[in-house]
Parts: structure tokens; sequence; C-alpha cells
């Protein structure tokens, strides 16, 4: 068996591997000391136990986009990168579908579409790992018609290490050791092994094309009710219109870029539930709403969401007053995601379980049109994204580790930079902005977050946020309030009792 | 386990000559400017009040001079210079993160009080340190994290303050008390006389490390087994470094092995003294130490109201019993030996008092007794005498 490809600091290759693409953590005295790269399960397995053998802190790495230090904070320690690990095919799958942690979600999108005519409900981010997205439940442009990742993953094969010290691979599923495949089920990645597979029974069918189209609003002729009332326009269909199953396959996304950058816009994707385009009723109905706000028709996103790209221009066509572009879906989906985007970034989250209060919505305005000396807050967006649908099948709740199930958006707070001097301000106003946005309809104990009640469903652990550390509530954020983090937990001790593996926001049983 | 075949015995002689050694060392780092104004002896007592108690002692009589917060400390350490007071705060989270802190403060030269230079994350994961050892030298803090599993190693700035950690080692391992032993646990370090090895007990995994210090690194050169279900604890190395001393708490037994501190080999076991009572029950508190002279052992179980003294034979490095020393309603929880070899300290963790025991400087013998303190939940002792 040959061995993993072994990075220590003398290679010329190792200053560019120890980093994480988030450059806030490019801290070389927190760098690990080796990066094994493998290429098998085997190799990951020697390497792994190589690594705990010698008394070293693995941490995984699988496409690196962890927003987080979770892996590059890794002092003298080794990263095991399943980059490489990306076979899809395996002797005694029979009939399932692998995905390997190394693949990219569009290496994942061409695989399984050229092979098999399916896809899986993930992210939007070509180059982003399977590895760290599907173990956090891996959620996308598809999930409100499809659901998550992990409610059709069907099995797992993960590498743990036991409570001395040794190295096993297993194969678990809802039949072998239920627990630990219900924890990979979303319950984030780096906390109970090293999957070096996932598979799957069945998949749904890739639809066969799709319709995107962009809305841009002017900030500069911006008012607050305006403002509001775009806002509240958006979420009012998702807490309504959108839990009809028929408008399950349209997807948007409202990117509240803050005033400086000039514009902020609405992106969406629609297909009927077939797949198909054939009746764009839902999609127009939608733009409708917000025809009274003098839209301006953006031939892309606006916000900068490069989840819909303009593929194909000879591809326009005009339904109603709509210009819409009709894609196959894999030119919807690969083109143009991919993407790279590495510099400074910050991000928090939440899911709603409700539109938009006034009040909320004139807190966003508030600090989307504020500006602080000093401080450019250019690429800061707070961006919407429907959700519910397929996801909020409650009973999925209890048998994958993602308990967020009853929530009609879900909001990402982004901030994309380039100078470390920039640092403070910009994180300073985001931090003002969500800890502003989340005092106001929490009980006053869980100020500042959006934790679990009738207006709030917590966190989203794939788009983890160390300031919520600062709160001894935070596993409830993440996982909620009822009985799984203590089950995961339960699960820790089991399969990692020594917590080998361990980050700022992993599992603490 | 390995059989030393290159341990030499160790002699009176050799013990003094590296004694010697170590008060040369000591006054290398040690400034004519920062000499002591005047010879005052002071006590440093970590209270589980969460607080670090300084008292001034004259002619045995301990009067409380200051008292300074700090967060849950379980092992006070003194730099050789005695310029600087290291202190573990068992502790799970730091600022939102799990680790355990450690505390350096400075010893004003003219009165002993404490003012705090600095707190140092451990690394992730090592919570609860409970116990920690500094180099010969004085340069390297070794922390234990028994809640996390992690050895850390700190070096030692020339001002007293700890840096960053320059070795991180997790450990992995378990024992067969399905409750007390379900992950590692490190207990307790030591480092050997020339500060080329670091030596520690793992109550979780029932094993017995020896650590290699290269380049500021831990490396761990052996890792004998102690027995299914011993839970090693409380560990001392003789003076002469030729014998290690370890309590295997969950079995309830005391055990000796040979050292050679030039291959950095922990050998054969020497001796194993089992006790009645607790073997394979819960976790009790067992305390040692060994007197400077070398020629005895201390032992205390917190189940036992007693001080228990044991006879080192020069050549073998075995122990027998000598003495025993009534400590009436106590819970003795650790012991602390004066570095003058004229008194030990007995801390009562449970209820609250310290008890100074007389000794023979020569012999180790101890003598009578007399409680010299009320400190709520003493955890941990040290002495400034220079």
């Amino acid at each position: 068996m040959s061995m993993a490809i072994k990075i220590v600091p003398t290679d010329a290759r190792y200053a560019m591997l120890r980093r994480s693409r988030n450059l806030r953590w490019d801290n070389k005295a927190e760098a690990a000391a080796e990066i094994e790269m493998c290429e098998t399960a085997e190799q990951a397995a020697e390497a792994l136990q190589r690594i705990v053998s010698a008394g070293l802190r693995p941490t995984i790495r699988s496409g690196g986009h962890c927003y987080e230090d979770f892996v590059v904070n890794n002092p003298g320690g080794a990263i095991l990168d399943l980059s490489l690990l990306t076979n899809v095919a395996q002797a005694g799958d029979g009939e399932r579908y692998r995905i390997s942690p190394g693949q990219q979600l569009g290496e994942v999108y061409l695989d399984l579409y050229k092979r098999h005519g399916v896809t899986i409900p993930a992210g939007s981010c070509y180059s982003v790992g399977a590895g760290g997205h599907i173990t956090g439940a891996g959620y996308g442009v598809l999930s409100r018609l499809h659901g998550l990742t992990v409610d059709w993953l069907s099995a797992v094969e993960i590498l743990t290490v036991d409570s001395k010290g040794h190295v096993a691979l297993r194969r678990v599923d809802k039949d072998h050791e239920p627990d630990l495949f219900r924890a990979c089920r979303g319950g984030g990645g780096g906390n109970f092994g090293v999957v070096t597979g996932f598979l799957f029974d069945r998949l749904p069918v890739a639809p066969f094309e799709v319709t995107n189209a962009h809305l841009s609003f002017d900030w500069t002729t911006m008012t607050e009710d305006n403002f509001t009332a775009i806002v509240m326009a958006f979420g009012d269909y998702w807490a309504k219109r959108g839990r009809d199953a028929e408008t399950w396959g349209l997807f948007a996304a409202l990117g509240l870029s803050h005033a400086s950058s000039g514009r902020f816009g609405i992106s969406l994707q629609f297909c009927n539930p077939d797949g198909r385009c054939d009746d764009l009723k839902p999609m127009e109905e939608f733009l409708d709403r917000f025809q009274e706000f003098g839209p301006l028709e953006a031939a892309s996103s606006a916000s900068g969401d490069k989840r819909f790209p303009s593929r194909n221009p000879a591809a326009r066509e005009r339904v109603g007053q709509y210009n819409i572009e009709r894609l196959l879906w894999l030119d919807a989906t690969i083109g143009g995601s991919g993407t790279e985007q590495s510099g400074r970034a910050a991000y928090k989250s939440s899911y709603m379980k409700q539109n938009f209060t006034l009040a909320e919505a004139k807190c966003a305005y508030k600090h989307l049109t504020r500006t602080v000396p000093g401080v450019n807050l250019r690429g800061s967006v707070m961006a919407v994204d429907s959700y519910g649908g397929a996801v909020n099948a409650k009973e999925l709740a209890e048998v994958t580790s993602a308990c967020q199930r009853s929530s009609i958006m879900k909001l990402q707070f982004q901030q994309y930079w380039d100078h470390a001097e920039e640092d403070a301000g910009r994180l300073q106003w985001m931090r003002e902005f969500y800890t502003d946005l989340y005092s106001q309809q929490v009980e006053p104990r869980y100020a500042g977050t959006p934790y679990p009640n009738e207006y709030y469903e917590g966190c989203y652990i794939n788009y983890p946020d160390g300031d919520m550390l600062q709160y001894a509530f935070w596993p409830q954020l993440y996982w909620g309030e009822q009985d799984l983090y203590p089950f995961l937990q339960g699960v820790k001790r089991r399969y990692d009792s020594n917590n080998i593996f361990h980050h700022k926001m992993s599992i603490r049983a | 386990m390995q059989s030393d075949t290159r341990s030499r015995r160790w002699t009176r002689r050799e013990f003094v000559r590296g004694a010697a050694g170590m008060v040369a060392l000591q006054q290398l780092h040690q400034s004519p400017a920062e000499v002591p104004l005047q010879r005052s002896a002071f006590a440093y007592v970590a209270s589980g009040e969460g607080s670090l108690h300084v008292f001034s002692l004259r002619d045995e009589v301990w009067s409380r001079i200051q008292r300074v917060p700090s967060r849950a400390p379980a092992c006070i350490l003194l730099s050789p210079a005695q310029r600087t007071l290291y202190v573990a705060n068992e502790v799970e989270v730091h600022e939102g993160l799990p680790r355990g802190t450690v505390e350096a403060f400075n010893i004003d030269p003219r009165d002993g009080r404490l003012t705090l230079l600095g707190r140092q994350p451990l690394s992730l994961s090592a919570t609860c340190p409970r116990h920690m050892a500094l180099s010969p030298d004085g340069r390297l803090l070794a922390v234990a994290a028994y809640g996390g599993g992690l050895y850390n190693l700190f070096p030692i700035a020339e001002d007293g303050s700890v840096g960053h950690p320059s070795s991180i080692y997790k450990e992995a391992g378990c024992g067969r008390h399905a409750q007390l032993q379900a992950s590692a646990h490190p207990h307790t370090l030591v480092f050997d006389a020339n500060g080329r090895h670091l030596l520690s007990s793992d109550f979780g995994s029932d094993r017995l490390s020896v650590f290699a210090v290269e380049d500021v690194r831990l490396r761990r050169t052996m890792q004998p087994f102690a027995g299914e279900g011993s839970g090693p604890g409380a560990c001392a190395l003789h003076p002469a470094g030729t014998t290690f001393y370890a309590w295997h708490e969950l079995e309830n037994t005391l055990a000796c092995y040979r050292y050679d501190g030039s291959s950095g080999i922990l050998g054969e076991r020497i001796q194993r003294l089992s006790f009645p009572g607790s073997a394979g029950g819960a976790h009790s508190t067992k305390a040692l130490a060994l007197h400077p002279s070398g020629r005895m052992l201390y032992t205390t179980q917190a189940t036992r109201n007693q001080l228990s003294a044991w006879r080192i034979d020069a050549e073998s490095g075995s122990f027998s019993h000598a003495q025993n020393v009534l400590l009436r309603e106590a819970t003795p929880t650790q012991i602390t030996v004066a570095p003058d070899g004229k008194n030990l300290y007995v801390l009562d963790g449970v209820r609250g008092s310290i008890c100074s025991v007389t000794v023979d400087p020569s012999t180790g013998q101890p003598g009578r007794k007399a409680k010299v303190a009320l400190v709520h939940e003493p955890r941990s002792l040290v002495l400034k005498t220079i």
C-alpha cells in the first residue's frame, strides 16, 4: 500500500497547503507541522494511526472552505487532507451512489449527472468539498425541492479512533451503529472521525432545465419604507405561498449588500416539481411582488451571488414582463459558480421561522446604510435565502442531526475584504448589526443570538461563527435545545472518548 | 517493562554533589541586584475557593499577608530562583474555548507578595490541568491536562512569563474502569535531574510515560504499562534520579521503578505494596513526597487520617515502613516537604487546614506536628526560602 503524501515545512508546497482559504486564519504560529495528502481510505487510515500514535492532533480537510479556523489552527499538529480522495466507484457498492470526501461539489454534480442523471441537493459553490459540506447537512438551491443532502444519505464510511487509540474503518447506516450514522447526518465535521465515503441508495433525478431571473434595486434612491417593504414582501412569500409544494422548485436569495455597494438584489432559480419549466406562473407570481418597488432588470445577480450565473445569453427569453434565462440544469449549476475567492472573510447565520417584522427590516436598513468613519463596508452582504419546502419534513429531524425543520428562510451574513487593517472595523460593524438584529425578539438572556423560539431556529453549523462561543448556550444555537446535542455528546463519548477530533466548536462531551 | 541494566546505585556523595550543582544553577539565574534584602520564608497556598494565599513564616508562625484571586488553582510551583510562582488553573473553558490556563505571578523579593505577570491559555482541548513540572533550569514548564488528555510544554521567558506552547502532545488511552478511565487522564509530571526527560503517570490509561525533551518539544520514548486497572497517580523521582515512586490509585498500591536518567529508561518495577481497602474502587486522593535527603518517602491517603513515612534503601531504592503519624480528624490530600528538609506540610483539602510536621533533616524522620493555617480547600503548597 502506498503511503499518503507527507508535506512538511521544508517542502515548497507547505506554504500553500498549510493555509486556510480565509486569510483571517493565516497565522503561522498556529500552523500544522505537517499535511498528509491521502488518495485512498487505506492511506487515510494509515496516516491517521501514525498521527495519533505520535501524539499529534489531526484536523481534517476536504475542500478547505471552513469559515472558521477548525482545520488550520493546529499548532504542531497534522492536517489530514482528503482533497485527493475522490474515487467514486468501489467494489461492493452495488447499486449505490458513492461520493468521496475530497470531491468538490461541482465534480459531484458532473459525475452524478453524467453517470446516472441524478444529483444531490447540495451547495452552489463548485469548489466546496463534499466531506465537510455533507457532514454539516448540506443544503443548496434544490433543497426546497429535495431536502438536505443528508436526508438522502444511506451509509457512511468513517475512520474512528477507539478508546485505546486504534484506528478502525466502519461502515455505518440505519441498521449498523445507527447512532454514529445519525451523528454524521448533520452533526458537523471534525467531530467523530474521518469520513472516507458517503453512500446513497437513491438520489433525486437532476432537473432537466431551470430558469433564472434577477432583480436589483438602487440604493441611491432607496427609502427606508421601500426597503422594509421589499424585505417583508420577500419574507411574506416564504411564510405563506412558499409553503405550497408547487413552489418548492423556486429558490430565491435576497442579497442585501451594504449601501456603499450601490445596489442590492434578488436572484432566483426555478423549475416545476418535475424538473421542467413548462409552467412559470409561480416564478412570475413571485417576481410580481416586487414590481411596485421599481426594480431594475439585472442581467445577473446584483448582490454578487455566484449561484445564478449568466451562462448563456442566447437562452434569454421574455416571460411576461420579465427577462429570464432558461438553462439546462447542469449549465445553471456548474457555470461560473466555481469562482475562487480567497481573502479575508467573516460569516454569521440564522434560521428564520417567520417573516421579518417591521422592526427587523428597519434594523437591517439602519445598519446597511450606516457608515463608519474610516471603515469600508463594501463586500458586506446579508444574504437571505429561501428555505423550507422539502427540508421541513419534521420526521427527518429524528433520523438526522439537522434539527432545523421549521424555517422558511436561512440567513448568511458575509463580509469579504483584503487587508488585515480592516479587520477590527469591519468585524465590529458586523457584530453590532447582528447583535442589534437578534436582540429584539429573544429573551433577554439570549440577546444577540437567534436562539430557538417562535421566530428563530438558531444557526447553521456549516456557517460556524466563533463569536457565538461567548455564550454558554452556543451548542443550542447550532443543534437546538431538545435532545440532539446530548445525543451527539453521547456519540462523541462512545466513538471518540479521547476527543482526538476537536476544534473550537466541536461537540464537547 | 524494560529492565535497566545500565542504572547505577545512588550514593550519598553523588547526591550531595548533584544538589550543590542545582544551587549553583539557581545562582546563575539570580543577579546580585535580585538577592533578597532579607532572609524571609513565605508559603503560597492554592485554595479551591479560587485564590492564592500568601503567608509569612516566622518561627513556624504563619501570618496571612495576601489573598490573590486565581481561577481554580490546582497546582503551584516556584521558579528555581523563587522569583516567579506558576499556577495551573483547573478550568474547562477559558474565553469560550475548551482549555485550561496557567498563570505566572511575580514575587516581590522583599515582602513575598504576588503580582499577576500573565495568564497563558493551554492548547485547545487541554482542559482541567491539575499538575505541572518545571525543568531544572526553569526554562520549560510542562503541564498535564487531566481533563482533555494532553500534555503542553511552555517556554519560560527571562522575565518568568509563560510563552505559547512549544509542544502539544495528545494522549489516547483508557482503562477498565468505565467511568474513571474512559479516556486518558495525564496525572502527574516529573522532570528528571538533567531536564532531558519528562516522566508522567496517566490515571486513565494505566500507563507511565517517558518523554524526551528535544528542542523544546516532547517525543515519547516509552510508555510502560502499570497494570490493568491500576490508575497511576501521584509520583515522584528520587533526588538521586534513580528510582521513580508512584501511587497506583485505583488498585491502591504503592510502587517504585528503576530509572536511568542518562538513557531516560524507566526500568523494572522494584517493589509493589498493596494496601487494604479501595482496590478497584472510586478515585481517591493519594499523595506522596520525598525528603530532600532521599532517605524517606512520605505518603497519605485521603481515606486514612495518617501520614506514613517509608525508609528508602539507599542501594535498591525500595521502601519499608518506618512510622505513622496520626492526623486526628484529618483528610490528608497533599504533602509538601520544605526544601531544607526540616518540615513537611500535610494539606487537608476537605476540612481546610495545613498541618506542619517537624522532620529530622538528616534522616527524614517525622517528629511533632502542629496545625499552622486554615485555608479553604487547600490544593497545593510551596515555600519560598531565599
